[in-house]
């Protein structure tokens, strides 16, 4: 059985970089505590932000429209934004929302934070 | 014709509800038949459904009703519940991708918010990048019919259709949830 507690939100610094690790379901109620992660993360300047979805099985518009709104608020401040880790259920739902195009989605943890 | 539905449920209008909702609707559709892709996607479907109900017809309101139907058109596999099972368990159900009499699952959805012209729930251009507006896009992807209408006391009421196929030809399909 899937593991639906809260979702829990990691937050670590590697290079310039701020990976924040999602880990469990991003929906409707765990999207605003992501919000207010990569908000706070955006908040610092010159920092890249990586998001690092490889703990999370299942995501729903509104881990989308979080995702979307980080990714321009990225792009109004100048600022850096990745996306990596996609698991092959929540990689389905973004090309559903034909967002594959839009995001900046990189093979790997790796490649993100360089 | 019976139309009553097979599963009912009211939930109050709280997100931490999703999760268990979409564990529901994604376990009984695989037990009717349905391909482990088109159980995501109906889950997906109603998760997406009573988010925009929490959302846009409550304001994000956290007790008030939703209710849930789910309808298994042409019926469900007869459990034989005699102990004779060939597999040595006490009863017996289709599983996913087995032959049995579902032909599609009827999902309702339906709530007491504010009243609004059904013509005016649709997607938003999705060339207009911008946080929001994606759930009825994505109803729409993956349901085969999506008819929005109001109740006739208060509310709306949503009703999504999903075709049972081959396990061959809706778990090849390009866009899935």
């Amino acid at each position: 059985m899937a593991d639906h507690s809260a979702l829990q939100i990691g937050l670590r610094r590697q290079g310039r970089a701020v990976v924040i690790s999602p880990k469990g379901d991003v929906d409707l109620t765990g999207s605003p505590a992501l919000g207010v992660e990569l908000r706070r993360a955006m908040s610092e300047a010159g920092v890249k932000v990586v998001v690092d979805l490889s703990g999370v099985p299942y995501m729903d518009s509104s881990g989308l429209a979080t995702l979307i709104a980080a990714m321009l608020a990225a792009k109004k401040s100048h600022g850096e934004f990745a996306v990596c880790g996609l698991s092959e259920r929540v990689r389905t739902i973004v090309q559903l929302a034909k967002l594959d195009r839009i995001l900046p989605i990189v093979a790997s943890l790796e490649d993100a934070v360089k | 014709m019976n139309d009553q539905p097979h599963i009912q449920l009211q939930i109050r209008s709280n997100p931490l509800f999703l999760s268990g909702v979409r564990e529901l609707v994604y376990h009984v559709s695989h037990r009717a038949g349905f391909s482990e892709t088109c159980c995501h996607q109906m889950s997906l479907a109603v998760d997406e459904a009573i988010c925009n109900v929490i959302r846009h017809g409550y304001d994000r309101a956290a007790d008030r009703p939703i209710w849930i139907s789910l309808y298994f058109d042409g019926g469900l596999a007869e459990p034989d519940l005699s102990g004779a099972g060939g597999n040595g368990s006490a009863g017996s159900l289709a599983v996913s991708g087995a032959a049995g009499p579902t032909k599609a699952m009827r999902i309702v959805i339906e709530d007491e918010a504010r009243q609004v012209d059904p013509a005016t729930i649709r997607s938003r251009d999705l060339d207009d990048i911008r946080p929001g507006g994606l759930g009825v896009h994505i109803i729409h992807e993956v349901m085969d019919e999506v008819r929005y209408e109001r109740r006739d006391s208060r509310g709306m009421r949503l009703t999504m259709v999903k075709q049972r196929r081959s396990p061959e030809v809706c778990g090849t399909e390009d866009a899935h949830g």
